[in-house]
């Protein structure tokens, strides 16, 4: 259903009460490290120290003499296990090898967490060093250590593994478009620009460290309490890993306490199984913010090399980029095809360019293995991609709006990946900050003003919801999508009602673990309002369609005659009264069960124009010249959207998402020294605080015509990842200097003007 | 009680208080805030022993089971102050401890004080609003 009806427009308009609300504002929300079971074990891990090393010897002997011990596992115990989220490379605990500091070694499960921490310490590891790569060009270049010299073992889960041109490449990619010569079409250019831009490793910040409760009950069915925001994509992991079925799997995600993408990749889940094997009981493992930021699976640091011809007019004739990413030691965290980051294809996303030749390299290096942050990679795209741009346009002396018109996708065009796209609103979005914002007005001195132009796909997948009438004239609808704070049981709610055409007080939304819901791809890639929304309205029509047939039958109303609206059962041609909603479904009711399933599979969709928002940002920023500081004095973001079924929940996903990039832009980074991250804490790795955040306003380009419910898109992240360019960009036309690598700190600001004046830095 | 226990694991694990969380466990995240004869503490850096003889009061002790919640919290449900909700206790507890000491503050002075408490979702400006609203009067029993 892409229309938007009048019952969805009234129910969409009315204040939302977040169905969680009182459970989150009162902390009776129940979150994994919250989960308590008898008798569970503490589980503690032993991670390696060093980046690249062979295991001589490993003894527990005295772990296991520990008072309150009960088991200490080793690779040598469990054998090699691989796992992963497409590909399984990465071992539940070391085997021979570890690949980088923080790899888990040995596995503890005791009465307390002191006993497990004093056997942690205890287990006596005699490594032998071998050499390292820390850097994702070093790793591809001769002679660099080979990390994964034999992968015929790892299971892939999407087919046939592409092609790599070098053993230490977890993906790669090459996507042309247009002229098969493009150097032809760059002899024949204008002008060439050529720019590098690079960003660190970063973290997603949740404050909600990973937690799994593990048990296996008499029945041999392994229970899961975790963070994982993708049940049962998890289910399938554990199967595969451990060998035991799927069906006698069930894990319950329920309440996520931040995402941001740390909680698409899980660790400790596998471990804690064969814990709980070796032991008889529950296993309860709750990481340390220090684990969590030393070894997680944090954003990729990169490296672009962006290179642009445009004609005499300013058109962009081609465009070339190579993306260097840095996956760390294991692909195993990325959940995309040939472990790609999805970002390489992305710094000029959304231009018409006709000749591209983008290529991306994912490497493994003895570092963190890396996974996916909110809009993954996206960000230091925008920022490398919007900063070139940004450059060619002041180049050609032209006005950076302007440029951007002249060369930003419209009707028809298809993007640098040749992707296509269903009604663009990049020329809506840089019309209205021309309209809506200070762009363009005289400046103070040191005062700057940066624009960028982005887009966010809405997300693709399939789920299945059922929606059944309850005795007492309520509808139950049952889903698997765990709650990571989006807002997607109201969305839920307020779809159903407004397809039902009742009361949404009458929807009560529920979450059910894999083995009680039915199957969802989780809550992630900006997906759920759209998939889980469509889900929804196909259940919602078929369970309408159900209640109108019975309401007649039990009612003794002429059959094709009723109809469900305004939250009562009418009938249509005049020969019934018709009835309350409550009345007639407590009859039906009681007549047996109703039950609806409502499935929806994005991949269905024929055309191959895909939904996106577009957005445009307008930031001004004053710089101080001193010290290098910036502060942010006015932030625009303009943003397409769809229609929207909870507003505040849906301003509050452009207000995060603005913060959230802010934060990237101007202070996260996962600093990394011979392999090991240095910033263990989150008084080192700085995130935005109350104190922190800039005056911010959003102006919206609405049209309900996405492929969500009603003409939905999507919200989650969109915005953030054009931030860190846009401050980048004011900063140069305040001070002139132009900031290549990320984030925009007071010190690399300074140095770039020391380096400007040519003074020695 | 060991001398090294502290007050976050007594609440949570000793008395199954959980609605108080435990994020950074260095004091800068606030999730754990909690008022120790009505002053705010961070129960991750409060040794367990410290809390003999005081009050401590939680997210649990302000509103029952099945009772009305606070103002401060139908704001919060009003206004889109929490998301993903696991800061929500220690935001809920700092901004009760403000709005106790200085019922009506300014903007600035709730951002001040609200400076220790992270949250990764709302990017803040939800909070600001919702706090603002309860100092205002909103979300009092009619």
């Amino acid at each position: 259903m892409s229309m938007l009806t009048e019952d969805a427009a009234r129910i969409f308009e009315a204040p939302e009460y977040r169905i969680e609300g009182p459970l989150k504002v009162s902390g009776r929300a129940r979150y994994t490290a919250d989960v308590k079971v008898p008798d569970a074990l503490i589980a503690k891990f032993l991670l390696s120290p060093l980046p690249h090393a062979h295991i001589v010897s490993i003894d527990t002997s005295a772990a296991k003499a520990v008072p309150g011990v009960k088991a200490v596992l080793t690779g040598a115990d469990i054998g090699l296990k691989l796992f992963g989220r497409v590909l399984y490379d990465w071992p539940v605990l070391a085997v021979d090898q570890v690949r980088f500091a923080g790899e888990r070694v040995a596995a503890v499960a005791a009465e307390t967490r002191e006993a497990a921490d004093d056997a942690i310490k205890l287990i006596q590891v005699e490594y032998e060093d071998l050499p390292s790569v820390f850097d994702a060009e070093e790793a591809l270049r001769d002679g660099a250590p080979l990390l994964h010299p034999d992968p015929s073992g790892y299971f892939y889960g999407m087919g046939k593994r592409g092609d790599r041109p070098n053993l230490n490449l977890q993906g790669y990619e090459l996507v042309k478009k247009g002229e098969e010569d493009i150097e032809r079409v760059f002899a024949s250019a204008h002008r060439v620009f050529e720019d590098e831009y690079s960003g660190p490793r970063q973290h997603q910040g949740y404050i909600e460290p990973h937690a799994c409760v593990l048990w296996i009950d008499g029945d041999d069915v392994v229970h899961v309490y975790s963070v994982a925001k993708a049940p049962f994509g998890l289910r399938t992991q554990l199967s595969r890993v451990t060998g035991h079925p799927s069906p006698k799997i069930v894990v319950d995600s329920m309440f996520i306490g931040g995402d941001f993408g740390g909680k698409g990749n899980v660790i400790d889940e596998f471990p804690c199984y064969y814990l709980a094997r070796a032991t008889g009981r529950p296993i309860r493992s709750i990481n340390t913010y220090a684990e969590e930021l030393a070894a997680g699976a944090p954003r990729h640091a990169v490296k672009f090399y962006l290179r642009t011809g445009v004609d005499r007019d300013g058109r962009i004739i081609a465009h070339q980029s190579r993306a260097y990413f840095n996956g760390g030691a294991y692909g195993a965290a990325k959940p995309m095809p040939n472990c790609l980051v999805p970002a390489g294809v992305g710094p000029l996303e959304v231009y018409n360019v006709p000749n591209t030749r983008i290529e991306t390299f994912v490497s493994y290096t003895n570092t963190v293995p890396c996974g996916h942050m909110r809009a993954p990679g996206s960000i230091y795209a925008g920022h490398a991609g919007e900063g070139h741009i940004d450059h060619i346009a002041r180049e050609l002396g032209m006005d950076p709006v302007e440029f951007r018109l002249l060369n930003c996708v419209r009707d028809g065009d298809r993007g640098p990946a040749n992707e296509g796209f269903h009604k663009p609103k990049a020329v809506e979005v840089l019309e209205a900050v021309k309209r809506e914002t200070s762009w363009g007005r005289p400046l103070l001195p040191n005062h700057g003003r940066g624009v960028v132009l982005r887009h966010r796909h809405v997300g693709t997948g399939k789920s299945e919801i059922v929606l059944r009438l309850l005795k007492g004239g309520k509808i139950e609808a049952l889903y698997a999508t765990p709650d990571q704070g989006s807002g997607s049981a109201t969305v839920v709610r307020r779809v159903a009602a407004a397809v039902l055409s009742v009361d949404p007080e009458r929807i009560e939304v529920r979450y059910g673990d894999t083995g009680e819901a039915r199957l969802d791809g989780g809550s992630g890639a900006s997906r759920v309002t759209h998939v889980v929304g469509q889900a929804t309205i196909a259940g919602a029509t078929s369970l309408k369609e159900q209640l109108q047939d019975l309401a007649a039958e039990v009612m003794g109303w002429p059959a094709g005659k009723v109809r469900l609206e305004g939250d009562r059962f009418v009938v249509a041609d005049g020969s019934g009264e018709g009835g309350d909603f409550a009345d007639v479904a407590g009859r039906i009711a009681a007549g047996g069960e109703v039950e609806a399933i409502g499935a929806y599979d994005s991949n269905t969709l024929s055309h191959d124009e895909a939904d996106f928002n577009f957005y445009a940002y307008m930031i001004e920023v004053e710089v101080d010249p001193d010290t290098g500081r910036v502060e942010i004095l006015d932030a625009v973001q303009v943003v397409d959207v769809g229609t929207i079924i909870n507003p505040v929940a849906h301003q509050g996903q452009l207000d995060g998402s603005f913060v959230f990039g802010f934060g990237n832009a101007m202070m996260e980074e996962l600093v990394e020294q011979d392999g090991l991250i240095t910033t263990l804490s989150l008084g080192e790795y700085k995130l935005p605080t109350q104190m922190d955040i800039p005056p911010l306003r959003t102006v919206l380009v609405q049209d309900p015509v996405g492929c969500g419910p009603f003409g939905a898109k999507a919200a989650g992240e969109i915005t953030n990842s054009g931030v860190a360019a846009a401050v980048a960009n004011a900063i140069t036309d305040a001070v002139g200097v132009r900031m290549k690598t990320l984030p925009l700190t007071a010190e690399r600001v300074f140095a770039s003007l020391q380096e400007q004046k040519g003074g020695v830095i | 009680m060991p001398a090294h226990r502290r007050l976050v694991d007594l609440l949570r694990e000793g008395l199954g208080l959980t609605g108080t969380k435990e994020g950074c466990s260095v004091g800068v995240c606030g999730a754990c805030a909690v008022l120790v004869d009505g002053d705010m503490v961070s129960a991750c850096l409060m040794p367990a022993i410290f809390v003999d003889g005081t009050s401590v009061e939680t997210i649990e002790g302000l509103s029952p089971p099945e009772g009305p919640l606070t103002p401060l919290q139908e704001c919060f449900i009003r206004h889109g102050g929490f998301q993903c909700g696991i800061c929500t206790p220690g935001q809920i507890m700092a901004a009760t401890a403000l709005l106790r000491d200085n019922p009506h503050p300014t903007e600035l002075e709730v951002k001040r004080w609200m400076m220790g408490n992270l949250c990764r979702c709302t990017g803040y400006y939800k909070i600001v609003e919702s706090i603002l609203a309860a100092a205002s009067g909103e979300g009092a029993p009619s």
